[in-house]
């Protein structure tokens, strides 16, 4: 039941030192999915902007930014940046996706 | 297409060639090859999908299974109920234990709703069938778009709203 994709390995490769960390980011209403080279020192927050920016989509009051699976939630850590996360093992594959907000309660 | 104030119908038969349609790039969009590899099963009928979700409070993780219905899809969203994992059903008031007690904003579990067709249980979102079966109230923005969401917006919704601080353990044992 671990995802390979998000939890396998330590993330990056030769690719990653040569042109920066490779970020995969999934918009969950559609499926589309984008990938870039981002900067070691680019936050999680400015990572989520550029996402929107590769998928032509705007941003929605309520999205939420996480780890590909859902199981982190990265909104506390929006402003660590992608060398941080790596040393705290956050996202350690940097795949993420974004979740729209929904109506309820 | 799904509207506010208007009963969903079911298409049982529509219902299952989404699923199986939607199933094979859910599943590569998170990673996975096959159900196995994710942890999801598929019920005999092929028209339920059964989804671990866990919640978490403090260090303590607690695990729960999502049944998710596909008799309306996906005109309107999947049928999602939290249900005893032995009989992959729900019973209320004896499975209430299989419940989170979940109260956020944008979901929130009610063991024993009542509406006007009878008491169920209701995973009150506005990505999940009941919610409109019950005719629950919602903003333009927050309706099924049967054109561009997948199952995927259910269980991301429910899964975020459980790995936030709303969730706060267990619904207690009956009785």
């Amino acid at each position: 039941m671990v995802n390979e994709k998000e939890h396998g390995g330590e993330g990056g490769g030769h690719h990653d030192d040569d042109r920066g960390p490779r970020v995969e980011v999934l918009y969950v209403n559609s499926l589309k999915e984008v990938a870039f080279h981002a900067e070691w020192n680019d936050t999680f927050a400015e990572v989520w902007e550029r996402a929107y920016r590769e998928l032509k989509e705007k941003r929605k009051e309520g999205d939420k930014f996480q780890c590909r699976d859902g199981s982190v939630d990265l909104t506390p850590h929006l402003q660590l940046t992608l060398r941080q996360a790596r040393e705290r093992g956050i996202c350690a594959k940097r795949h993420f996706q974004i979740a729209g907000p929904t109506g309820g309660a | 297409m799904a509207k506010m104030g208007e009963m969903p119908t079911l298409n049982p038969l529509q219902g299952r060639e989404a699923l199986e349609r939607d199933l094979p790039p859910v599943l590569a969009a998170l990673g996975f090859r096959t159900l196995e590899d994710a942890g999801w099963e598929l019920t005999p009928d092929k028209l339920s999908l059964l989804v671990p979700v866990d919640g978490r409070v403090g260090e303590r993780t607690d695990h729960y299974l999502l049944k998710l219905g596909f008799h309306a899809y996906r005109t309107w969203p999947p049928s999602a109920q939290f249900v005893n994992p032995a009989t992959k059903g729900y019973r209320y008031p004896d499975d209430v234990e299989h419940l989170p007690v979940l109260g956020s904003p944008e979901v929130h579990v009610h063991p024993n709703y009542q509406s006007s067709g009878g008491t169920l249980q209701l995973i009150c979102c506005s990505a999940t069938l009941e919610f409109y079966q019950v005719l629950h109230g919602v903003e333009e923005k927050h309706v099924w778009d049967e054109n561009r969401f997948t199952f995927l917006t259910t269980i991301a919704a429910i899964k975020a709203a459980m790995q936030s601080s709303h969730y706060t353990g267990r619904q207690p044992k009956h009785g």
